[in-house]
């Protein structure tokens, strides 16, 4: 009987064993090693994860000096998704979080996000909603008797000799659309690009082109999850991505991302990547060149 | 409180208790209506056109059920 026992306790472990060879739990591993070697361990990769969080946005970048930053924090009910992710990453502290508008579908979690973690500096455009959503999120900003830092254009976050993070819009302070006041981030390591547009609009692509900002990257978060509202041909022309991102929830109540994205971005060579497809999709980049760990 | 939290396309995208949110047609919505808006819904039976449909439904059914 104990014979048998014994048996099945090997069978159970072995199979543990197997599944953690695939690259996501090599990954999550190495992740924790690197928390257990000191929060803050020096690398020289760059990783950038969309989190599959169903129709909204939810990003973690990790620096290679051992920060991380949280663009959006999904919906309502992403909580426990995005709590776990960022637990079962190491992710004890959020260095930067970014709220890039106040819509539900990128501010849901962002209260549970501010609770359960250690957190640095909070950016958000200037505007408000009036939704209890967006309410929970400024009370849990001032329970924790946080700041918030404006998001704008011109904000610069970080500026290493590599590294450089800067908020490229909103470029303007009235817009009619809560879309066009989204925090769009440019993350730039080495020679690797990515830009993340939140839910921008053509109107705050226009701003930016106007600005003269370099909107130049590998990666493109496709804006507004691939709706029409967004990625004019012209904006797209200028950011020339290799690989567009497009976090959206599968057979959501909006159709997106629209046809006439998608068709922009194949007729431009461009990889389509979207979570409601693939699940949470991984960069990682030495600054040269960009790798998958969950390759599609 | 009901309040808008969003357009997307055809629909507003409506926040009630404890932060759940649905969908209406745009179409129900007062054009002027912005985001933040606080809204009043209030539904009314229609009960004219609810006898005259059932009515019509009744019709089809017993022209095809054997009993």
């Amino acid at each position: 009987m104990k014979r048998i026992v014994l048996l099945i306790l090997a069978a159970l472990l072995l199979a543990g064993c197997i599944n953690n060879t695939s690259k996501e739990a090599n990954l999550k591993n190495r992740n924790e090693q690197a928390t257990i070697a000191g929060s803050q361990k020096q690398t020289d990769t760059l990783e950038v994860h969309f989190l599959d969080v169903g129709q909204g946005d939810s990003i973690l970048i990790r620096f290679p000096n051992g920060k991380n930053m949280l663009v959006d924090a999904g919906k309502n009910n992403s909580d426990s998704t995005i709590i776990n992710y960022l637990k079962n990453n190491g992710v004890k502290k959020l260095d930067y979080l970014i709220g890039t508008h106040p819509h539900e579908d990128h501010i849901g979690s962002l209260d549970a996000v501010i609770e359960n973690f250690e957190i640095g500096e909070i950016l958000m455009p200037k505007v408000t909603n009036n939704t209890q959503t967006f309410r929970d999120v400024l009370s849990a900003i001032k329970n924790k008797g946080l700041l918030v830092t404006t998001a704008k254009a011109g904000v610069n976050i970080i500026n290493d000799d590599k590294l450089s993070v800067n908020i490229l819009a909103p470029c303007g302070t009235t817009y009619e659309s809560l879309n066009n006041f989204s925090a769009v981030i440019k993350v730039k390591y080495g020679d690797v690009s990515f830009l993340f547009m939140g839910d921008a609009e053509e109107i705050s692509e226009k701003e930016i082109l106007a600005s003269g900002a370099d909107v130049n990257a590998q990666v493109l978060k496709v804006g507004h999850h691939g709706s029409q509202s967004s990625t004019s041909l012209e904006f797209l022309k200028a950011v020339s991505p290799k690989y567009a991102v497009i976090s959206v929830g599968e057979g959501n109540d909006y159709h997106h991302p629209h046809q006439v994205t998608l068709d922009k971005l194949q007729k431009a060579e461009v990889t389509i990547l979207r979570t409601d497809q693939i699940g949470s999709i991984v960069f990682s980049t030495d600054g040269q060149k960009i790798d998958f760990i969950n390759e599609p | 409180m009901y309040i808008i939290d969003r357009f997307e396309g055809d629909w507003a995208i409506i926040e009630y208790k404890k932060r759940k949110t649905f969908n209406l047609p745009l179409s129900l919505i007062p054009p002027e209506a912005k985001e933040g808006d606080v809204i009043f819904i209030s539904v009314k039976i229609n009960a004219d056109y609810t006898k005259k449909l059932r009515a019509k439904v009744n019709k089809i059914a017993d022209s095809i059920f054997k009993d």
